[in-house]
């Protein structure tokens, strides 16, 4: 009998483990919408999550901000260089924006059709955070009840951070784009000619590879969403941090560095579907 | 009332270890207190418990955090389940055993998940991540896990922990 029971359990241990493989197989991709009793315990957790997560963010920027205070005077003297520098971009742009602005009058006046670039977002604060080193997943406080769905894209002020991978009613999953399971297609800011795919990787970061060949990227480019692949267009993703020409291999390799801190997330925007 | 009691330890666990401890990141690497306590549990009250509470914490996590069902549910389980088969082999008061168990646990349960990305088709670097992740998770985990255990053990000792349910 005993030993009956110590075979039951390695039995129950097997058929579980089964079972779990074919679920972990039926469930790889993202599902359109998730399962009852997940959704269930999404609804539960996820408040209680968003009020710990608020917490303890403030919590860990006052610690931080204890141990970083000479970083942050260093950042500061950046800062103020860089707003000097926008300040003087600033009154250029102005005058090119008039310029602009009197040509969309004369693309309406002579009935040009227009792109339809006006995005709905909606803003979401971000619940809680993948609990293993190995993936970049975090929960937000939105879902199906207010009109997201799989595969919108999820951005902040500063620029691109993920898609969303999973529904539930007022709860989903994002990936970010540093994760290994993302790719986004990019074009370089500066000449839109050259485009290519960025993935992400296990430690943050993203490595990419430029299409053409021939094209001329630098340290310091900054890339933009293309469109082309399911992120909507425009979205800045980051800066060109180091290129690598291989002998042997056809495309340029580059290590971009994400606009957006992503270890720091706390409020996020979601483009609507049309 | 054991069952309420280590159920409500996943629960906070979870919420510390989703929401808290992810604003106090070393080297971006945070430690897996999940597995500690797989661990720490499975060390304590054998495979049967060690791989059922591994299976629980598991799959709560990859409900609300996972790209996939089930990927972490296997791994704890398997973790807590192999650990707990030492249950009767080991002394629990000694402040080493939970070190050990833990270093152990992680790397097993590390490779477990390569094992299961490896199968999924997700392309890793495995000499890449044990020097970048699991060897810093390893420092972390097991100085976490000597006063974990000593607070776990502190309270299974508890009289109402003993009753039994069924």
């Amino acid at each position: 009998m005993g030993n009956w029971i110590k075979r039951g359990t390695i039995m129950i241990v097997t058929l579980v483990t089964i079972i779990l493989i074919i679920i972990i197989g039926i469930t790889l991709g993202g599902r359109q919408r998730v399962s009852t009793p997940e959704n269930m315990i999404g609804k539960i957790i996820t408040p209680v999550q968003k009020i710990l997560y608020s917490t303890g963010k403030v919590i860990g920027d006052g610690v931080g901000s204890l141990f970083s205070f000479r970083e942050i005077s260093k950042e500061n003297k950046v800062l103020k260089k860089e707003v000097e520098k926008l300040n003087q971009k600033v009154i250029q742009l102005s005058l090119t924006k008039d310029e602009l602005d009197e040509l969309k009058s004369l693309q309406k006046a002579l009935n040009y059709a227009k792109e339809n670039e006006k995005y709905n977002y909606i803003s979401a604060s971000v619940t809680g955070k993948d609990l293993g080193n190995w993936f970049n997943v975090f929960t937000i406080d939105v879902g199906l009840n207010q009109g997201v769905a799989k595969d919108s894209t999820v951005m902040n002020g500063e620029g691109l951070i993920g898609r969303v991978f999973e529904v539930g009613d007022n709860w989903s999953k994002v990936v970010t784009i540093v994760d290994n399971k993302s790719s986004v297609s990019f074009q370089v800011l500066r000449n839109s000619q050259y485009i290519g795919v960025v993935r992400g990787s296990v430690h943050g970061e993203l490595t990419g590879y430029l299409i053409d060949p021939q094209a001329e990227v630098l340290v310091g480019d900054k890339l933009i969403t293309s469109g082309l692949s399911m992120y909507e267009k425009g979205i800045p993703i980051g800066q060109i941090k180091k290129v690598v020409k291989k002998e042997n291999e056809l495309l340029k390799t580059i290590l971009v560095e994400p606009e957006v801190n992503l270890r720091k997330i706390d409020k996020v925007f979601i483009i609507m579907p049309q | 009332m054991k069952l309420f009691t280590v159920f409500m330890i996943m629960i906070v666990n979870f919420f510390i270890q989703s929401t808290w401890l992810q604003h106090f990141r070393l080297l971006d690497i945070m430690p897996n207190t999940t597995l500690i306590i797989v661990v720490i549990f499975s060390i304590l009250w054998g495979k049967k418990k060690g791989a059922t509470i591994g299976f629980i914490s598991g799959i709560l996590q990859d409900i609300l955090l996972g790209t996939m069902i089930g990927a972490n549910a296997l791994a704890y389980m398997l973790v807590g389940y192999n650990i707990g088969i030492f249950e009767k082999n080991i002394y629990k008061d000694n402040h080493i055993t939970p070190v050990l168990f833990t270093i152990v646990g992680t790397i097993s349960y590390h490779l477990l998940y390569y094992v299961i990305m490896y199968l999924t088709r997700h392309t890793f670097d495995f000499i890449f991540i044990f020097r970048k992740v699991v060897l810093i998770e390893i420092i972390y985990n097991s100085i976490l896990s000597i006063f974990i255990y000593r607070w776990i053990y502190k309270i299974t000792k508890y009289p109402y922990m003993k009753a039994k349910i069924r």
